[in-house]
């Protein structure tokens, strides 16, 4: 081993070689750091002998930055060790900044912060939706996944762009001007049609044969179909026949959606996208034996749009919620609601709130089964509901130009516009019927050029965000000029146009000059809290050229939160920085969490997302972030969280008992079913997540040396048994000091978030209870050992549970703001945090902070910030 | 629709007395009904029970026109004999659909027919040349739903069965019957068939006599 002395003359020739480095960031260094970072102790494998100062690296800058807050944070030198005296530490302190900051100013100068980024899938589908007024269209699908940087696909970083989008770009425009554009004098008639579950095509005929659905009629047995017995009935197709199935009756389910069991309304397959009327009428019961009693409250049923896929027969096809519903007992209610249907979709719905019972395998089948049930009596589906003929999406590229037929005698030099003919698939089994015309409709221009010119003009600059040149107009009319040569109809020849301009740069891309002006400026905070494009009165205002004037920007963002189209902005943020996109990432294992279901998980999602809004609505402090003494929960996650008095399927504010330890994001069923594997929790995964998405101070991923801990469900070891081994190891101690302490309080909540006091085991342990487990619920699992909660943080301050953490952690208000400013800046910008940013952020937040610190205060503070202005 | 009728009574074997609903369709029918319309009986499948008559006249009365016949219906059901499950119909043998057709082929036009209304719930075959006392009545016990389409399902299984002229089934009474050609078909294979479609059989009892159809 070297002596000390040779140590301190290599080292100091080292840092010689760096001679940037200011002194007295040098004299800190190769006093203070040096004697354990140095070549051969490496200690957190940082060799500050071999870093140098040559900050025009990025790793070498990240390196010093992450020395500027370790030394800043107070964390080193540690307590252990000699400090040095408060002038010298910030002589170094801001010695270092300056360097770091110059270094900063330097490598971004003349290119601004954030490079040039095209629209995420998200904001792609919704400026899409919005610019041609059709709201459900679908098509994140049709284009590849964005990649993901600083925690947000909407970082420049993450937008690659290669062929394969081109190529989608194309598909995916042609995919909307197919359903935008007029090609009839008249909307397809308003067909109402009632369907039933029983109808021909789906499941549920099927499934009453075996007991797991019996029809009802008058609230009793329907005598002319007995629920299945000791007997199932026998021959599907002989019933179908018999036509047993086209009745009136109420269809009773009592069996859940899964993988091989599904409830589809095939009466209704849609032909023409659109708007429609749905409405359901629904009711809960309880089966006893045959007999129809009072059910037990009200059940929740799941409405949801089906997209039938021809490889799906059979099996489930994708599918969206719709909404969930109450079904009041032996009271049916209709629930109505307006909704986008897309091509060959249909309703679908799930007795949510119930177990997962399966009838067919019992022995007596339904007269022997006692439980709740959901009736479905039938589904009106009424459209496709057109406001105006042509549709407004229509209008957006052809105005108010007539349609008329089109007949090629008359035009034998123009060729006829392509249409697509009606095909009456398989899967088309919907009594609603197509509605041909006859002949071929299409746009009349009798000065096509010049029509050209003024649809354009209205087109470009609504679809491109700001105004247009006349020179790339003019681009656009040639098109059309040169379509309308070659043989094209005007509709063909402006179609070719449109869909150019919906795969250019200009489209594709956000426009964002170095400095924001106005209409950029209106785009940022539309993409931010709408993920779309700017409606009328922004562009309007924009152009007025008063969006930067306090008040009005203020208005502005006002306006923006209040519209229904905030609800993108907050479900795609969460997504992110919750990470709620990864919710159902994995399956919880069905004998250790019998109770899970895809309702629970549901509403842990709907729980957050509505919180979020509550914080902003209400302008509630950054401390609610890791606390607070009221809940935003529906009737199951109440149960889940033993709360009661809760009743239906729609989630509302809740204050929590005393006793609760719920509050918070921190204690969301949502994030700590995210934070876990379906098996078993880690405090480190945990942990790791709210030192990183809840506090803003990432940890260092963990070597690759180390191997994961291995879950244990057998009951024999805790978790935190295993990561005190795992935490012996010095190499490993440093971090997990840090990152295990909320996850050791976390573990009072299991991989669904439901409190516990004991691990649950599948094979040591006590029977367990059944607590606040639905009673048709099966219980397989045991009680393990108890759960410690309690824990140290790295400041040597200890906690006993979580609240007690939580109490701790929402004494930092200051920096649970910052990490919210900085994660809304990263996501509205597209750019991370540069270090020559933090002080802007500062600013910011004490601007928020004086004025009470609420979420909504910082989120008008971080829209009028610079960092929000510039690019 | 139906204009031009004539009758040309044509039977597989002797006619049956027409019953009172062949004579209300007959005063149904037009007036100016002419001399080419024909009669043909046959045996019909699907005739379980007794409520099956309605629905046999309601789906005869819908029945779709050929698939070549550019004119509409051409076929008309005369008469229903639920105890023997002898149907006559009538058809105008001039008519696009069956003019110079045989009788097999008139046959299978009306089968066709018959099984598109009922989507399969009704066929039609040619008599049997067996007398109604030559054949054996079995009756089987068996359990189950009071469902018309548990009936069907027990009757498509047995009368699917060779030998067996025509069947009834009753799972409120708790038995199918079937009117077999003992020389062509016998119990043990009834039974055998029905408890391979999963029907619960009740064991043969000796002290019940062979019903006669309600």
């Amino acid at each position: 081993m070297k002596s000390a002395l040779t140590l301190l003359v290599t080292s100091l020739t080292t840092l010689a070689m760096a001679a940037e480095m200011p002194a007295p960031v040098r004299g800190l260094v190769e006093q203070r750091c040096l004697p354990c970072h140095n070549a051969d102790d490496k200690q957190g494998s940082l060799d500050l002998s071999a870093l140098g100062f040559e900050l025009s690296n990025p790793r070498t800058f990240a390196q010093w930055a992450k020395v500027f807050d370790r030394v800043a944070d107070g964390e080193m030198p540690p307590e252990q060790k000699d400090r040095p005296p408060a002038h010298e530490r910030d002589a170094a302190l801001a010695a270092l900044k300056h360097a770091l900051v110059a270094a900063d100013d330097a490598h971004l100068a003349g290119k601004g912060r954030t490079a040039l980024r095209r629209l995420t899938r998200v904001e792609y589908e919704n400026t899409m939706r919005d610019l041609f007024d059709m709201p459900g269209l679908a098509l994140q699908a049709l284009l590849p996944p964005d990649g993901s940087v600083n925690g947000f696909d909407k970082n420049s970083e993450a937008l690659s762009i290669s062929h394969v989008n081109l190529a989608k770009y194309i598909e995916a425009a042609d995919h909307v001007l197919d359903r935008a554009i007029a090609t009839r004098p008249r909307p397809p008639r308003v067909q109402r049609t009632r369907t039933s579950l029983l109808n021909r095509g789906g499941q549920a005929p099927y499934l009453s044969m075996q007991g797991d659905v019996v029809l009802l009629r008058d609230f009793k047995p329907d005598p002319a179909y007995p629920p299945a017995s000791e007997h199932a009935h026998l021959d599907q197709g002989a019933h179908e026949v018999m036509e047993c199935f086209e009745t009136p009756s109420s269809v009773g389910i009592f069996r859940r959606e899964d993988e091989s069991v599904n409830y589809y309304f095939r009466g209704h397959t849609t032909i023409y996208p659109g708007r429609y009327r749905v409405r359901i009428s629904t009711w809960a019961f309880h089966w006893d034996k045959g007999e129809v009693r009072a059910a037990r409250g009200t059940e929740a049923l799941r409405l949801a749009a089906v997209q039938l896929t021809s490889d799906g027969r059979g099996g489930q096809h994708p599918n969206a919620t719709l909404g969930y519903f109450g079904a009041p007992s032996l009271q049916p209610a209709v629930h109505e609601l307006e909704v986008w249907f897309n091509e060959n979709e249909i309703p679908g719905c799930d007795v949510a709130s119930l177990a997962p019972v399966a009838n067919y395998s019992l022995k007596g089948r339904a007269m022997a089964f006692t439980g709740p049930g959901i009736a479905v009596d039938w589904v009106d589906v009424e459209g496709p509901l057109n406001e105006i003929w042509p549709p407004r999406s229509h209008r957006v590229v052809f105005g108010d130009l007539p349609i008329e037929e089109f007949v090629p005698q008359d035009h034998p030099s123009v060729r006829t516009p392509s249409r697509v003919p009606f095909e009456k698939l398989w899967l088309r089994l919907g009594k609603n019927v197509p509605d041909p015309v006859v002949g071929i409709w299409t746009v009349r221009s009798d000065q096509p050029l010049a029509d050209a010119d003024t649809l354009l003009s209205h087109f470009l600059p609504k679809a491109f965000r700001r105004p247009v040149s006349d020179e790339t107009r003019n681009r656009y009319v040639g098109l059309v000029a040169e379509r309308l040569k070659a043989g094209d109809c005007f509709e063909s020849a402006m179609r070719s146009a449109v869909r150019a301009a919906l795969c250019s740069a200009d489209f594709l891309y956000h426009y964002e000059p170095p400095t924001l002006d106005d209409r950029a400026l209106a785009n940022r905070l539309s993409y931010f809290l709408w993920n779309s494009l700017p409606d009328e009165e922004l562009t309007a205002v924009a152009a007025s050229g008063t969006l930067r004037e306090p008040h009005t920007l203020h208005a502005q963002v006002s306006r923006l939160l209040k519209d229904k189209r905030s609800s993108r902005f907050v479900e795609d943020f969460l997504g992110q920085w919750l990470k709620l996109r990864g919710i159902a990432a994995n399956d919880p294992d069905k004998k250790l969490y019998p109770e899970f279901s895809p309702y629970l998980q549901e509403s842990m999602v709907a729980e957050t997302r509505a919180y979020f809004r509550e914080l902003l609505d209400r302008d509630l402090d950054a401390a609610h972030v890791v606390r607070s003494d009221f809940a935003m929960i529906n009737e199951k996650l109440a149960t889940h969280y033993g709360i009661s008095g809760v009743s239906g399927p729609h989630i509302r504010r809740v204050p929590l008992p005393a006793e609760c330890l719920r509050g918070g994001f921190i204690t969301q069923a949502a994030l700590l079913k995210l934070t876990a594997n379906g098996t078993t929790t880690s405090p480190v995964p945990r942990g790791a997540f709210v030192m990183d998405r809840l506090l803003g101070r990432p940890p260092d991923p963990p070597p690759t040396s180390v191997p994961a801990v291995e879950p244990d469900v057998r009951g024999t070891t805790t978790i935190r048994d295993q990561l005190a081994q795992h935490r012996s190891d010095a190499m490993c101690a440093g971090c997990h000091a840090k990152i295990d302490p909320a996850g050791f309080a976390l573990e009072s909540f299991d991989v669904i978030g439901g409190l516990r006091t004991r691990y649950r085991s599948l094979e040591n342990g006590d029977p367990a209870p059944r607590g606040t487990i639905d009673p048709f619920i099966g219980i397989g699992f045991k009680l393990g050992p108890a759960v410690d909660p309690s824990g140290v943080l790295p400041d040597g301050r200890t906690f006993a549970n979580i609240r007690e953490l939580q109490a701790q952690l929402a004494a930092d208000r200051r920096g649970l703001l910052e990490n919210l400013a900085e994660q809304w800046l990263v996501y509205s910008t597209g750019r991370a945090i540069a270090f020559r940013d933090r002080d802007a952020v500062e600013t910011l937040v004490t601007a928020a902070e004086n004025q009470g610190g609420g979420l909504r205060t910082l989120l008008h503070a971080v829209v009028a910030s610079e960092l929000f202005a510039t690019r | 629709m139906n204009a031009g009728r004539r009758f040309t009574v044509v039977t597989c074997r002797p006619a049956l007395p027409l019953t009172s609903l062949t004579c209300a369709l007959a005063l149904w029918l037009p007036a100016h009904a002419r001399a080419m319309d024909t009669e043909v009986q046959y045996r019909i499948s699907g005739l379980f029970q007794p409520d099956r008559v309605d629905d046999l006249r309601r789906q005869a009365g819908v029945l779709p026109p050929p698939v070549d016949a550019k004119t509409a219906v051409e076929v008309t059901l005369v008469d229903v004999r639920y105890d023997t499950a002898v149907v006559m119909f009538r058809y105008d043998s001039q008519s696009p659909s069956f003019k110079n057709r045989k009788p097999d082929q008139v046959q299978e036009q009306i089968n066709t027919l018959l099984r598109t209304a009922s989507r399969g719930g009704f066929g039609i075959a040619a008599l049997n040349p067996l007398a109604p006392e030559q054949l054996k009545a079995e009756r089987i016990g068996i359990a189950g739903h009071d469902c018309k389409g548990c009936n069907f399902a027990v009757y498509r299984e047995v009368a699917s069965l060779d030998g067996v002229d025509h069947a009834i089934v009753s799972y409120k009474e708790g038995h199918v019957t079937a009117w077999i050609d003992p020389t062509k078909t016998h119990r043990d294979a009834i039974v055998a068939a029905l408890r391979k479609k999963g029907v619960d059989v009740i064991e043969p009892d000796a002290s019940q006599t062979p019903p006669t159809k309600q």
